[in-house]
């Protein structure tokens, strides 16, 4: 186990990421991966008493996500082939700021078109319109037909620049 | 070194510089490097300070403000960092719910 993965493990944030990412029981695979620096799939599966098909799952998306990978071999009697996973959970600071660079441009846009447009909310909470959908709709909800209420959205508009803001500085420091 | 220097003020919070080397029995100018290397990876703060008649830095540590905070809002993660689903921001109920939560 390198003491970057431990550290790693101790972030907040890569905890929550990995539980969105794999699910709850995600951390529970991670944890016993990392004890065993290498692990097949079956493994880990009848360590941590989780379903092998879930192990497996969990396992693909710590991949496809940058935070574990994998060797294969073939066993030269049976031809099955075996796979040996390693958690690269050194990655995670990059993975997540990458993340954060996709937030700011989203953020950004929303921020855009939160400035451009008069919106019209649904009161039973089934979200709100720009004024242009919201007239074509003789202002109901698309969803409940309930009228739809001016929204004021000065406060939605001040979070996403403090947030755009924030993000920036820490985008930045991180870069260097 | 750097890493006794960051677990000492993690584990006061808040720490003298001149404190902190006398107390870790280190070089003074040694230990003012590292913990400017420690600022500017944001894992700490400091400013000047008095203290007994001497000038010396006030640090802070910054646990909370790791490097991925950002990504937080209330207690969840951004939509925009795990979703897999094609992009409209603008219209995104999960992200609006989420901006809510800053």
């Amino acid at each position: 186990m390198s003491e970057t993965d431990t550290d790693k493990l101790q972030d907040s944030v890569v905890r929550k990421f990995i539980k969105e990412i794999s699910g709850e029981e995600a951390i529970e695979v991670v944890k016993k991966l990392r004890e065993k620096e290498t692990a097949t799939d079956e493994e880990i599966a009848e360590e941590v008493e989780f379903d092998l098909n879930n192990v497996r799952k969990i396992l693909y998306k710590l991949y496809e996500n940058g935070l574990a990978e994998y060797t294969r071999s073939r066993n030269q009697d049976t031809g099955w082939i075996t796979y040996t996973w390693r958690l690269t959970l050194e990655n995670a600071d990059k993975v997540l700021q990458n993340r954060k660079e996709e937030l700011l441009k989203n953020l950004k846009d929303k921020l855009e078109f939160e400035t451009n447009n008069v919106f019209y909310a649904c009161p039973e909470g089934h979200g709100k319109l720009p004024f242009k959908e919201a007239s074509e709709n003789n202002f109901k909800c698309p969803k409940c037909d309930s009228g739809l209420i001016h929204y004021e959205n000065e406060e939605t508009i001040e979070k996403l620049k403090e947030r755009i803001e924030e993000l920036k500085e820490k985008i930045e420091k991180q870069s260097h | 070194m750097k890493e006794k220097i960051l677990n000492k003020i993690k584990e006061k919070e808040t720490v003298f510089q001149n404190q902190l080397w006398k107390e870790l029995d280190l070089d003074s100018r040694k230990c003012s490097k590292i913990v400017r290397e420690l600022e500017e990876q944001d894992l700490v703060k400091r400013e000047w300070a008095n203290t007994n008649g001497s000038r010396t830095y006030k640090i802070e540590y910054n646990g909370n403000k790791d490097p991925h905070s950002t990504l937080i809002a209330g207690q969840e993660i951004a939509p925009c960092a795990v979703c897999e689903e094609e992009c409209t921001p603008e219209y995104c109920r999960p992200l609006d719910k989420w901006v809510s939560f800053i």
